[in-house]
């Protein structure tokens, strides 16, 4: 095996995405998103998937919290779980993001953006 | 990253700059340094779509099934760039109609392109010996029959889903075209109980609700009438008496240091002497209707204004400063043509001043309509004349309209007519989807629709039509009456968010952050001149009795809630509402 090559312990997972917009009521509600989000972190985590430790996903899917807070949730789990994997001799190497749920385009800037729960 | 939602494919261009960086400076020394690869579900110009009856995501559907079945061809890892032709492939499959195509991107390739990097592993691969031919073949055909199977149970439940679905629309469809056919040709009796008593407590609702329902409007003309003593005290109090040689009304009740104005003054006349028994107000109404003539500019051009103050020195510069405002000039026409009308017994002096004035004001008014019959704010500013304003034509209409009706032989003119006609005709023809608009010829206020200036026009057409019946014809003007009873919403004043919108036109958004109501001013805002209008409408004889029916519902809601807490600061409110509830209460109790 080569150094970079991919492996589930030096692989990462962010979780993210919502399946209800309290601030946002006229976007769709739906539990297929859900669904969704709980079946692929199933195959990540399964031992017929890909099979990463449970310490290296990070479930974010309808958390309520504030951008800035889900923010600093993320750099806290990328920072540690790095540090903990390079002191084991296996250095993190790849993230897997997954989001699921609504895009759109907001503001005066029409900047793309990715709804989440918030509240 | 995968990302599943609209227009996803739109990332790409953000993960180059711009409002990603702040996220991702704070998140960037704990990314791997590798590079970076998209899996979209949509384009950044398409939907991304879940339909009914799919327990996932159309894409995660797909994207889950690439990743739990792989593909017998490829490698012992899937990179995101197999994996996203893994899902097209299936998209195709499983849904042949639909155009959406996921999209595979690398915006940052500092280490090469990660797309093709194996990540998943791929459910399909089996390890062959060299040898192994005959393993070889039946693996592959034990793995495709596997697949075949798997794909063809996938098919069959969603085949299945849909089916039933369709059944069970075919069965309620079914099963109520025999509830039709049953109730036919024998009656059911349990149906018929049901029906019995719900049609039973209907009656007993109703039944209760005419015991109650007049009390309830009882009670709201009751406070109604009982308001109109108050406001009618609290006008007299708003009376300024020798602010300097004459007095009038000063703009805010309860502000004892405040000089009268001319505007608040015009309008507080109107409401007092549209009263019976004024009698009893006679010297203030005496000394104002002085006081209206002494602050009346006659250079740089004849008029109101505003500033209209006491030694004001007298400029020959027209500014927007010193331009008469011809609603002010209008509403002083009103409140003589009032004058000339009411029944003033013990001194004719109000009455003479009206009578020997109201000529020259009407004359410069009708010298101050635009050819097209409107009216602009600041008429004597020749460049302001393209900015007509709804209200200011329809309190100029107003003036012309009240002096005819004197019946005073003198206030007879042809020229007279032809104004009030271009008026209407312009009123008429310029109205926003939703009723009245305050500028039509501005942006963005021709948009918006106010429902209180609505009533307000609608009622000096109704004045109109008096004299002038061809207007009862007009299909704009039954429209609008109808539009306007159809469209009637009260926003609830106890339970409403105050907002400021882009044109800094105050508005009320309901409880329920549903209903936005716009009120620049309380005239718009609606009661006064909507319990007026729609006290009209109930009985308009030219209107179809549905309507003139829902009208007087809605006049009865208003009522059951008269009047909410809202606190009136401004002398002006105060008057038009005296002056409106007249039409639902009749005259207020004479107080002492």
């Amino acid at each position: 095996m080569s150094e970079n090559e991919p492996t589930p312990r030096q692989t990462l997972a962010l979780l993210l995405g919502a399946s209800s917009f309290r601030r946002a009521p006229k976007l769709a509600q739906g539990r297929a998103f859900n669904n969704s989000a709980q079946d692929l972190r199933e195959y990540l985590v399964g031992p017929d998937g890909l099979g990463l430790p449970l310490d290296n996903v990070n479930w974010l899917f309808d958390d309520t919290r504030s951008p800035s807070d889900q923010l600093q949730d993320i750099r806290d789990f990328l920072e540690s779980r790095s540090i903990d994997l390079k002191n084991e001799g296996t250095p993190a190497q790849d993230l897997i993001v997954y989001y699921v749920g609504h895009g759109l385009f907001s503001g005066s800037d029409q900047a793309y953006c990715l709804a989440i729960r918030n509240g | 990253m995968i990302l599943d939602c609209c227009f996803s494919a739109a990332v790409y261009k953000e993960f180059q700059a711009g409002p990603l960086q702040a996220s991702r400076v704070k998140v960037l020394g704990a990314l791997p340094q590798r590079g970076t690869t998209l899996l979209c579900s949509a384009s950044a110009r398409d939907p991304s779509l879940a339909p009914e009856g799919l327990s996932r995501t159309m894409f995660s559907e797909c994207l889950l099934r690439a990743l739990r079945q792989g593909h017998p061809s490829l490698g012992a890892r899937l990179s995101l760039s197999e994996l996203g032709d893994l899902v097209i492939m299936n998209l195709r499959e499983a849904f042949p109609d639909v155009r959406v195509q996921p999209e595979v991107h690398s915006p940052d390739q500092r280490e090469g392109d990660v797309a093709s990097i194996g990540l998943f592993p791929n459910a399909a691969y089996v390890v062959l010996g060299a040898e192994d031919v005959r393993g070889k073949t039946e693996a592959e055909r034990a793995r495709k029959e596997a697949q075949a199977r798997e794909r063809a149970q996938w098919e069959r439940a969603f085949k299945a889903e849909t089916e039933r679905a369709n059944k069970q629309h075919m069965v309620q469809e079914v099963e109520q075209q025999h509830r039709v056919e049953r109730h036919g040709n024998t009656i059911n009796y349990s149906n018929l109980l049901r029906y019995l008593l719900i049609v039973g407590l209907a009656v007993a609702v109703l039944w209760t609700a005419s015991f109650f329902w007049p009390l309830i409007i009882k009670s709201g003309e009751g406070r109604l009438k009982a308001q109109q003593a108050t406001w009618t005290v609290e006008i007299n109090d708003a009376f300024c008496r020798n602010a300097s040689k004459f007095g009038g009304f000063r703009a805010r009740l309860h502000a004892p240091r405040e000089l009268p104005d001319v505007l608040t003054t015009a309008q507080a006349l109107t409401a007092l002497l549209s009263q019976p028994s004024v009698e009893r107000h006679q010297a203030n109404i005496d000394e104002a209707f002085a006081f209206l003539e002494s602050r009346r500019r006659t250079v740089p051009f004849p008029g109101w204004t505003y500033s209209a103050k006491e030694g004001e020195t007298a400029t020959t510069q027209i500014t927007e400063a010193t331009a008469p405002i011809t609603e002010i000039s209008a509403w002083v026409a009103v409140a003589k043509a009032y004058a000339i009308k009411s029944t003033l017994q013990r001194s004719d002096q109000a009455v003479d001043i009206a009578r020997s004035t109201i000529y020259r004001d009407l004359d410069l008014l009708a010298m101050e309509q635009n050819t097209d019959g409107s009216w602009s704010p600041l008429a004597a500013i020749e460049q302001a004349k393209g900015t007509s304003r709804t209200y200011t034509v329809a309190i100029a209409l107003w003036a012309f309209l009240e002096t005819k009706q004197t019946g005073d032989k003198q206030f007879k003119s042809a020229v007279y007519d032809r104004v009030i006609e271009n008026g209407v005709r312009w009123l008429l023809k310029n109205q926003g989807s939703g009723g009245w608009v305050p500028n039509p010829s501005r942006n963005p206020q021709h948009l918006e629709s106010y429902l209180g200036l609505t009533a307000q026009v609608l009622y000096i057409l109704s004045i109109a039509e008096k004299d002038f019946p061809w207007i009862g014809n007009e299909p704009a003007y039954r429209n609008a009456e109808r539009g306007f009873v159809n469209r009637l919403e009260f926003p609830d004043v106890n339970d409403h968010t105050t907002t400021t919108n882009d044109d800094g036109d105050v508005q009320w958004t309901d409880g329920s952050q549903e209903k936005v109501f716009p009120i620049s001013t309380w005239t718009f805002c609606s009661y006064p001149w909507t319990i007026a209008e729609l006290r009209v409408l109930t009985g308009a004889a030219n209107l179809d009795a549905s309507t003139r029916f829902r009208a007087k519902m809605k006049l009865y809601r208003l009522l059951a809630r008269f009047p909410q807490a809202v606190a009136l600061s401004s002398t002006y409110e105060v008057a038009e509402n005296l002056y409106c509830a007249r039409f639902v209460v009749g005259p207020p109790e004479p107080s002492n």
